[in-house]
Parts: C-alpha cells; structure tokens; sequence
C-alpha cells in the first residue's frame, strides 16, 4: 500500500523494527502467556524466531529454565519487545 | 485521501445513472492514527494501549510505551517498544481525535 502520510517522519514499519532489533536482548510473548527472554539471532516474515541465552518467564516470574539455542514457531507469537 | 469511485447503478425506472461512491480504505484509518494513542483489542480478550508508530498489510503493529490489561483488568508494563503480532487483533481504536 501507500506509504504516503503526513507522519512519515515518525513512521516504524513492523519489517524495519524488526530489523533494527536483531542482536538485541528482547522478551517474546506467547499466547499462552509464557515469555522468553534472550539474544534475538533471526526472525522472519512469519514471525519465527531464533533466540540464544534465553531465559524462560512464566507469568511474569522466572521459571529458572535456561535454554541455548531456542526456536519459536511464529503462529506462537503475541509480541515481541526490545529490553 | 478519500478515493471516489463511479459506480453504475439501476434505478427504480430502470434507467442506468451513475452514482459517485466515496470510499476510504480500512488502512487509510489506521495510517491516520500513526502517532496517536490506540487501544488494540484482541480476540483473546487482552487490550494493549500505546503509541502506533507503524504498521504492515498483515496489521501486525508497533506500538510504543504499551500497557497490556488483561480481561480482569490486570496491568502489565508499560514496555518501551513491541511489535504486536496481526493475528490475534479483534480492533484498533484511537483514545485521541
């Protein structure tokens, strides 16, 4: 579509979001409520993501489960935030 | 901004005449509201509030200094910046004019 607007300037496209996290420690909530928190090393138009050093979050709590290397299918996904 | 399509149409005696629809596309709304404060509703009965700083086709969103609340109104955040996945979002509404 266009991206003609008046607020152009200030405008953040979801891809160039995306883009600009990779490398970033980021937190990714499922729709079941868990959340991983780790490294972001991919993530694709789909929404499926490759993590490292992630640390799991069960409502809010840390769960004490550490995984390495971690892929989250992306129909999972609720959102995906930069810490 | 809106877009004006000519449609013919068939009146009553059966004469063709043509009939000027205006039309504003669904992502015209929320591209208007880029910048403001909106309340996304989701199908699972979770809101987020935040600043909509974009958007794709897919109406996957981000949102800036987002609060979530949840069906019993329980908070969460506010997170600084997210990009909120299109399939679950029910409705986009803007708190400001």
């Amino acid at each position: 579509m266009s991206e003609v607007s008046s607020n152009s300037s200030i405008k953040t496209d979801p891809s160039t979001f995306l883009s600009g996290i990779i490398g970033s420690k980021v937190s990714v909530k499922l729709n079941n409520g868990v959340s991983y928190v780790g490294n972001l090393q991919s993530i694709d138009g789909f929404m499926n993501i490759v993590m490292d050093t992630t640390a799991e979050f069960i409502g809010g709590a840390a769960s004490g489960t550490k995984y390495g290397d971690v892929f989250i299918r992306g129909n999972n996904v609720l959102y995906i935030s930069k810490v | 901004m809106a877009e004006v399509a000519t449609n013919p149409s068939v009146d009553v005696t059966g004469k063709q005449e043509e009939v000027t629809i205006s039309t504003v596309l669904p992502l015209e709304i929320i591209d208007k509201s880029i910048g403001k404060v909106v309340t996304v509703l989701l199908t699972t009965d979770k809101e987020f509030t935040g600043k909509l700083v974009g958007f794709d086709d897919f109406v996957n969103v981000v949102l800036e200094d987002v609060t979530e609340t949840d069906s019993e109104g329980n908070t969460d955040g506010p997170v600084k910046i997210m990009l909120l996945n299109g399939g679950q979002i029910a409705m986009i509404s803007s708190t400001e004019d």
